[in-house]
Order: structure tokens, then C-alpha cells, then sequence
């Protein structure tokens, strides 16, 4: 068959079925449909005018900065870069939690509490605090209510007196583990529970707040609110703000963001380096940072220190979660990606306290 | 002179375009109720875009358009339609040989069916309604050069297809006998 009869059998075929088929008059019907255009153009225009209102109310609330999320300030520009300055030798493996505060660095060791000068570096106290670091039970350390906090061998609490180095009460509690100053109280964790003790007369005060199922982990000060994360499998996925006026205990859900280690720029941040909403719990941003350890919050900027052959310090914009600025390395850590750093910041400038090396650096931004 | 009104000028245009319309649907999608409907969507559609029609004697073409167009939706629905209770994964098609009744027509335009849309738009268009090359791509919104080598291959394809039905078709009446 070639293309002509091809075409000629296409064109017969169609005029055959054509013939077969009789067309109804459709115009009645196409004339109805015309009808009803107008009511469908109204409806159309309707729809349409309801779609912009929504808009013009909701487009401007989602355009306005911090309007769903916490406000951001531009990031500060630093008064120089961040250097270390120097370094305290204290014993390795024998001092593990750290502190800022009353002119001083404040560092838990093993039966001993050391006390070093802010400005110098310089080991000023020894202070015998039997128990702490001791085996399975870890201390906590912080200063704050003018007093320094250190917990101890899951019995209870050293008070030590900043301005004499002695310790001037021992607390009993049960099960100690974690502790912060908050809103002019010491919060420490026992057992399951959260204490809250009045520094003024050294008492429990209030009934224990339970949060979550588990042994609270962490605590963090913020305005207004203590942050805490438990370790608990039953609690993966919840960060815990704790009411410092009222002890009230309001869980977020926030599935993908690890812990929370420090607050600022009106947001939590996590270990793993996650700017995470404190309304909602959720992640407003975040940027990989390999190797992240820790975080903390400093002169404006988050800053994240890192494990991998070194130890790095780095600048993360609170707007963008985005490292910014040069890396500042540290130096050498044993053994990588295990060792237990503590960080600490206050006015004399940023500490980090190697456990495996005993070393614990000072750093300060250096004008340049 | 006045100029009729719209709803005028779609009357007119209904009286001497709907049976060609109609047909260009049915050649397009083999189903004359289809092609009703969509020859009566091709006169709704122009009404409403009236004032974008410049020239009244360009309404005929831009029926043909949308009557292509649709029936080119219309297929698409109505094969996801076919997949979707078939649950077939290959592509489906109304096959007249199969479904006809016998006569060569049948043959004929069920083969037509088989040919991808574009193809069978311009088998249809330059054979079906006497269009050229020319009106044809300006149908289809397509350059001449599409319009040739489409029509080549949808003849070719035509062909290949008639071929296998007049090969299948005397075994069919061996075994009637």
C-alpha cells in the first residue's frame, strides 16, 4: 500500500464514519454554557480577590524578619582575631568540667578543685574537694550566686568561696549530677529530677522537677529559661525548657536537633552546630561543620570547636548557621574525635579544657 | 457596518465550522462523543477569548488549534484513565482492527489511532482537512520542517501498521473456514 492509497482509504474511511454518524444541533447546549460564563467569571474574579487578600495580610507577616523565627542582629564585626594566648598545664586525665567566673577559671579535678587566674593563666588554688571525678560519678562545676558549685561523687555539692578558696558548706544531695546558676538559684540534677537550692540558706527549695524520663544531661542557662537535654531513649528527640520563675517544664519536639549547648542570638544551639527555634524547637538553620564537638556562644557569634587531626575553633554567623572567618587552630588532640573538651567563656575571653593533655587553653580576640 | 456581536459571530462560526470541528476530533481521538465534546469546548473557549482574537477570520484556525489541543489533553486522560483500571504499564490505544467491523476503513483509522499525537494531528490536518504545510505547522504551533518529516514518519508508520494487519488478517479467516 503505498501513500496515496493511504491518504485516498484515510479519507474515504473518515467520510464513511462521518456519514454514519448523524451531529446533533449542539448550539442549545454551547449557547447554555455561555450563559452561565459571566457567573463563572464572577466566581473566578471572587476566588481570585480571596486568594490576594490572604496573600496581602500573610505575605508581609512571612516577609518580616523574625516574624516566624527569632531575630537576628547582622553579626557583629570582632574587635580582632581570635588567638590563643596562652596555656595551663594541669594534670591529664584529671580534670574534666570548668567554669568562669569571680576573676577566675574554675576547673574540676580529681579530689581537688583548681582555681586559676583569668588574666595570668596561672594556677592560684588548690582546693581538696574529695569525691569529684570520681569513678562512674562525674562532676559538674559553676560559678555564679556568689559562690563556685562543684558536685561531687553523686553525694552531693561543694560551696566554695571564691574570694578564700575554701569550701564553706557540702550540700546532701542524693543522686548529683549535673549543675548550673540560674535566675539566682543552683539547678542540679538528682536522680531523674531537677533541684532547684536557694544560695542564700544552702536549702532545697520547691518540690523536684521531673523532666523527661531520664537523667537530665545538660543544662543550660538562658533568659528566663533553663534548656535541658536528657540522654534518655525515651527523651531522643525532646529539648526540655524549664521556667526559672516558676519551674514549669514545657517540651518541645524537635526530632532532628541533637542537644542544646548553648543560647544566643535568641535561639538554642546544638553540639552539632543547628540554630534551633526556642518557641517551637525546630531547626531554623544549619550548616555542616565536620567535626563539630561543641558550641558555645561568645561576643555575638556561635562558635564551634572541632576534632579532627586538630582542634579548631570556628566562627558560625548566627544568620546563616555558615562558618565565617578564618579557622583558629588549637593544636593536636589525643585520641581524635574522643577527647573531652569543656569550653567556658566570660569577660577575660574563651577557655577550652583538654582532659587527655591536661591542658587548658586561653583565648582572646587580639586586636590587630 | 456594524460589527455582530460575539455571540453572534460564534453562531455563525458554528454554523459553518462544528461539523468540521467535529470530525477533526473524531479523526483525533476516534470516539465521536469525545469529539463532541471537545468541538463544543473549542466554540466555549473561543467566546471567552474573544477580545484576543484580532481578526474574525482567524477564528477558525484558532478553533482548529484548540480542537487539536484538546483532544491531545483528552488522550492523555483518557489513557492514565485506561492505565489506571488496566493497571497496564505499556501505552494503550483504541485499536480498530481489533474492535472494527471487519471493513478496511476500520483498519484504517484504527491504525491512525496507533500513531503518537503529533503525527496523527498532521496526517490529519494535511489529508483529512486539505491544510497545507504551511497552515498546519501554524496549527500546531510547529515549523514546516516538523510538519513534513512528522507526516513522513506517521505514513511510514501507517504503512508498517496496514502491512502487519494484512498479514495477521487471512490467518484469521483460514481458521473461520
Amino acid at each position: 500500500m503505498n501513500d496515496d492509497q493511504i491518504v485516498a482509504g484515510l479519507r474515504h474511511a473518515l467520510d464513511t464514519e462521518v456519514k454514519r454518524h448523524r451531529l446533533e444541533d449542539r448550539w442549545p447546549t454551547i449557547e447554555r454554557r455561555l450563559r452561565r460564563e459571566p457567573k463563572r467569571r464572577a466566581m473566578i474574579a471572587a476566588i481570585a480577590a480571596v486568594i490576594v487578600l490572604v496573600a496581602a495580610v500573610t505575605v508581609p507577616h512571612w516577609l518580616k524578619p523574625g516574624a516566624h523565627h527569632p531575630p537576628v542582629k547582622p553579626t557583629p564585626k570582632l574587635a580582632g582575631r581570635l588567638v590563643v594566648v596562652g596555656q595551663t598545664r594541669l594534670p591529664r586525665g584529671g580534670s574534666l568540667n570548668l567554669a568562669v567566673g569571680f576573676h577566675a577559671v574554675w576547673v574540676a579535678g580529681v579530689g581537688v578543685t583548681y582555681q586559676i587566674d583569668d588574666r595570668t593563666g596561672r594556677l592560684v588554688r588548690k582546693i581538696r574537694t574529695p569525691g569529684t571525678i570520681a569513678r562512674y560519678c562525674s562532676s559538674d562545676i559553676a560559678a555564679g550566686a556568689g559562690a563556685v558549685w562543684v558536685t561531687h561523687g553523686c553525694r552531693g555539692i561543694y560551696r566554695i568561696d571564691p574570694r578564700t578558696g575554701s569550701v564553706v558548706a557540702r550540700l546532701r544531695v542524693r543522686d548529683v549530677g549535673a549543675i548550673a546558676v540560674a535566675g539566682g538559684l543552683v539547678w542540679v540534677t538528682d536522680n531523674h529530677h531537677l533541684v532547684r537550692i536557694q544560695p542564700r540558706t544552702d536549702r532545697i527549695i520547691g518540690k523536684p522537677i521531673s523532666v523527661g524520663a531520664w537523667t537530665p544531661g545538660v543544662l543550660v542557662p538562658g533568659p528566663g529559661a533553663l534548656w535541658v537535654t536528657t540522654y534518655g531513649a525515651s527523651d531522643l528527640g525532646n529539648i526540655f525548657r524549664v521556667d526559672l520563675a516558676t519551674g514549669s517544664v514545657r517540651r518541645l519536639w524537635s526530632p532532628t536537633a541533637s542537644d542544646v549547648e548553648a543560647v544566643g542570638a535568641g535561639s538554642l544551639w546544638s553540639s552539632q552546630v543547628e540554630r534551633i527555634n526556642p518557641v517551637d524547637g525546630q531547626i531554623i538553620a544549619a550548616d555542616y561543620v565536620p567535626g563539630a564537638y561543641a558550641v558555645t556562644f561568645w561576643k555575638g557569634s556561635a562558635w564551634a570547636l572541632t576534632i579532627q587531626r586538630t582542634l579548631v575553633f570556628l566562627r558560625i554567623d548566627p544568620a546563616t548557621t555558615a562558618v565565617t572567618g578564618k579557622p583558629v587552630p588549637i593544636g593536636k588532640t589525643f585520641p581524635y574525635q574522643s577527647s573531652p573538651l569543656a569550653i567556658g567563656t566570660g569577660p577575660s575571653g574563651l577557655w577550652v579544657l583538654d582532659f587527655y593533655r591536661g591542658l587548658l587553653f586561653h583565648l582572646v580576640l587580639w586586636a590587630r | 457596518m456594524d460589527r455582530p456581536s460575539r455571540q453572534d459571530a460564534l453562531a455563525a462560526l458554528y454554523r459553518l465550522h462544528y461539523a468540521e470541528l467535529a470530525r477533526l476530533g473524531f479523526a483525533l481521538t476516534g470516539d465521536w462523543a469525545q469529539a463532541e465534546e471537545i468541538a463544543q469546548e473549542a466554540f466555549v473557549r473561543t467566546w471567552r477569548s474573544w477580545g484576543r482574537i484580532r481578526r474574525e477570520q482567524s477564528a477558525p484556525a484558532y478553533l482548529r488549534a484548540t480542537v487539536v489541543n484538546l483532544s491531545r489533553t483528552s488522550l492523555r486522560r483518557r489513557l492514565r484513565e485506561i492505565r489506571a483500571w488496566q493497571g497496564l504499564a505499556g501505552p494503550a490505544s483504541t485499536n480498530y482492527a481489533a474492535d472494527g467491523n471487519g471493513e478496511p476503513g476500520a483498519d484504517l483509522l484504527g491504525a491512525l489511532q496507533q500513531l503518537p499525537a503529533r503525527k496523527r494531528a498532521c496526517v490529519v490536518l494535511r489529508f483529512c482537512l486539505d491544510m497545507s504545510e504551511a497552515e498546519t505547522a501554524a496549527t500546531l504551533g510547529v515549523s514546516v520542517g516538523t510538519v513534513k518529516s512528522q507526516t513522513a514518519k506517521a505514513l511510514q508508520r501507517l504503512r508498517e501498521l496496514l502491512d502487519a494487519v494484512e498479514m495477521v488478517a487471512p490467518q484469521h479467516g483460514g481458521s473461520d473456514e
